[in-house]
């Protein structure tokens, strides 16, 4: 048995075609945006356009709440289950934590941040309800769920925002390293990633996620509970999406009612997952190549943005991108499949050649 | 006889009635009390000139029922046989907008605008037809890539028709086509007919021909259905082919009734074909169902929605109730499958 190098491992991934593809991208983008075409020097590639402080930090600023709902929705996804309601989850959490900020002045921020994340704690209860204990299918109990949390989110304050002015709370929407250019809600996402990640593919539990996801049948033969475990995940997709709800209002200023919702972001979420190889149908995937996977969309979408493309090619190339990724991902899962039958046949026909 | 009528308390449409007939006479009784807070009116009074039970609301509700239910019977389809388009309303809406353009912007005549709206709509229903079938993505993420590709071509095409060259809403004067979309046969609007004619083609599809079996043994088990010599990959092209074009359909409704393209009309839709479809006993797994319980879902949702405007409440409390009304019918449906299974034992 040969033991694969960790060239060839890192060829085999499903990282490394999107890996390529947002290289090629990103040196396009660098050349085009920052005008070197028109007649710019070469050293302004580094300053302006797509490498320019302003829109770095704006990317890094998008992808945090993405993040955590990759975190949460990728186990999600791997258990085999999904959850729609995780933008509804994330908002009624922030609103929660504005309405505590603004009710309580004299009370500090952190006990609007315990509010919240009890909030969140009943929120992931009431979908393992629906779905261990009446049985429903996770994706439409969640759909009819996130409609019901959009509503109480306008209920609660008849569609206004709730402005939020904590101002160690708002730091953390606002504090930036290395020369303004790393977002302290950004490292806080990219800890949050590794932590899942580690759970996903070291930990008991994580094994278990896999297990569940690819072959329920067999993980219950094994003796794995798995309505435990999806009480878990559900609990733990409704924290996430919690924390990177309240990141966000920090970076706002405010919490509310419809941004988190009209932004679509857990669907972004749920396609990047899909783009890193995170199957529909579960047990397969890993966080990283989620990550990866995520980075391309933005990138592509960004990319149109610095190079002044009308807003319509954006909202167009985020659907088109998930799709022409999906079909390079098909071609060379079908290439990879084709190679390793010629080499079992190749090894049956050299078996046969020495007996 | 008894048999007979336990029988019929055991069907889902039964049930759906049912919750339709006790959810108008809760509205009848809330817009009796609401009205008869006002002094000058006595509850009695109230209770026989119902704000709530006449003819005006029936009316009001039929008309609203009319755009979403050519989404709804598109994803009813898709359902039954097992699959499902999250891109139904953005085609829908790109249809409308071809439609509003291709009037204005290239003068055509209306019958050509509106098939060549239906035609682009079919395309789109191919290509994620073709998407699911040769490149086996699943259903629910190549439709999410298309909902929002349809979304920025929406947008392009808009910017054709507009004075300005932005995206923006595009406005057309079309007499036959505001005749369609709101045009009055007799005591009722033309288009609410063809609405019912379409639902009666279609339940008579699924139900009573060979096409419909062959729908519903695709959606209980795609192995058992090409194994019975179907073929597979053009039914599924048939049904979202079907989808895009009935989407087309809605759009050419909603332009006609406002007399102009839009860029929001049909967004809010996303998911309300397929919640309806689900609420009148389409299984979200394929297989199960039929267009008559997908238009009770429909007429529950609708009634529910205009009830709750009657009676005063927040608008906002409707999508919450719109959601706890899915989640209720899906209950009720685990509640009778728990029953029939303890029967069975």
């Amino acid at each position: 048995m040969k033991k694969t190098s960790l060239f060839t491992s890192f060829k085999r991934s499903k990282s490394m075609p999107l890996l390529i593809i947002i290289v090629v991208m990103l040196v396009v983008t660098m050349v085009i945006s920052s005008g070197v075409t028109k007649g710019e020097p070469a050293s302004s590639m580094f300053t302006k356009g797509f490498l320019a402080r302003g829109n770095l930090v704006n990317l890094e600023y998008k992808l945090v709440l993405q993040i955590f709902f990759l975190c949460g929705l990728g186990c999600m996804l791997i258990s085999g289950n999904m959850d729609l309601s995780a933008s509804g989850q994330a908002t009624l959490c922030t609103m929660v934590f504005g309405w505590v900020c603004q009710k309580f002045t004299s009370l500090p921020w952190g006990v609007a941040l315990l509010a919240a994340l009890a909030v969140a704690v009943v929120l992931g209860l009431i979908n393992t309800f629906l779905v261990n204990k009446m049985g429903l299918p996770s994706f439409v109990a969640t759909i009819g769920m996130s409609s019901v949390y959009s509503g109480l989110c306008n209920v609660m304050t008849k569609g206004n925002n709730i402005q939020i002015n904590r101002a160690s709370f708002l730091l953390l929407g606002s504090k930036k390293f290395f020369g303004d250019y790393l977002p302290l809600a950004f490292v806080i996402a990219l800890v949050f990633l590794a932590v899942f990640q580690f759970m996903l593919a070291r930990t008991k539990f994580g094994r278990g996620i896999y297990m569940i996801g690819g072959n329920m049948q067999a993980a219950r033969l094994s003796g794995l509970n798995a309505a435990r475990y999806r009480c878990i995940l559900f609990i733990l997709n409704s924290i996430m999406a919690c924390l990177g709800g309240l990141l966000y209002a920090a970076q706002s200023k405010m919490a509310s009612p419809t941004g988190i919702i009209s932004s679509g972001m857990d669907m972004g979420a749920i396609s990047a997952a899909m783009l890193g190889g995170i199957a529909f149908i579960g047990g397969a995937g890993n966080l990283i190549n989620g990550f990866v996977g995520m980075i391309l969309l933005s990138v592509f979408t960004n990319m149109l943005i610095v190079m002044n493309f009308p807003t319509y090619w954006t909202v167009f190339a985020s659907g088109f991108v998930l799709i022409v990724a999906l079909t390079i991902d098909y071609v060379s899962t079908e290439r990879q499949k084709k190679a390793m039958m010629l080499a079992a046949a190749a090894a049956q026909a050299e078996e046969f050649g020495v007996a | 006889m008894k048999a007979k009528l336990k029988a019929l308390t055991h069907k889902k449409i039964f049930s759906l009635l049912c919750l339709l007939l006790g959810m108008c006479l809760v509205f009848y009784i809330w817009a009796a009390i609401h009205d008869a807070l006002n002094p000058k009116i006595t509850f009695l009074y109230a209770l026989t000139h119902s704000s709530f039970l006449n003819l005006k609301v029936f009316r009001n509700i039929l008309n609203s029922l009319v755009v979403p239910s050519f989404l709804t019977m598109g994803a009813g389809c898709l359902l039954i046989g097992g699959y499902m388009d999250l891109s139904l309303a953005s085609i829908g809406c790109l249809g409308s907008m071809v439609m509003a353009v291709a009037l204005t912007g290239w003068n055509l005549p209306w019958y050509a605008a509106v098939l060549l709206a239906l035609v682009l709509c079919a395309l789109l229903g191919w290509f994620n037809a073709f998407m699911v079938t040769k490149l086996h993505f699943a259903s629910f993420i190549a439709t999410l890539g298309m909902a929002s590709m349809a979304k920025g071509l929406l947008q392009l095409v808009s910017s054709f028709g507009t004075a300005n060259g932005l995206a923006g809403p595009v406005y057309f004067q079309n007499d036959t086509l505001k005749f369609f979309g709101s045009g009055m046969i007799g005591p009722i609007q033309l288009c609410i007919l063809v609405m019912i004619l379409f639902f009666v083609v279609y339940g008579i599809l699924i139900s009573k021909t060979a096409f419909g079996a062959k729908i519903t043994l695709l959606g209980g088990g795609p192995v058992a259905a090409t194994l019975a010599g179907i073929n597979a990959n053009a039914l599924i092209t048939v049904l979202f082919v079907n989808g895009a074009v009935l989407s087309g359909v809605a759009g050419v409704v909603t332009a006609s009734r406002l007399g102009q393209g839009t860029l929001m009309a049909l967004q809010t839709n996303q998911f309300t074909g397929m919640t309806a479809a689900i609420l009148g006993g389409i299984s979200f797994g394929g297989g199960v169902g039929g267009m008559g319980g997908a238009f009770i879902g429909l007429l529950i949702l609708n009634t529910f929605t205009i009830g709750v405007q009657i009676v005063g409440l927040n608008p906002y409390w409707q999508t919450v109730f719109t959601g706890l009304l899915l989640l209720f019918a899906l209950g009720m449906d685990f509640i009778a499958m728990a029953r029939r299974q303890k029967a069975l034992k």
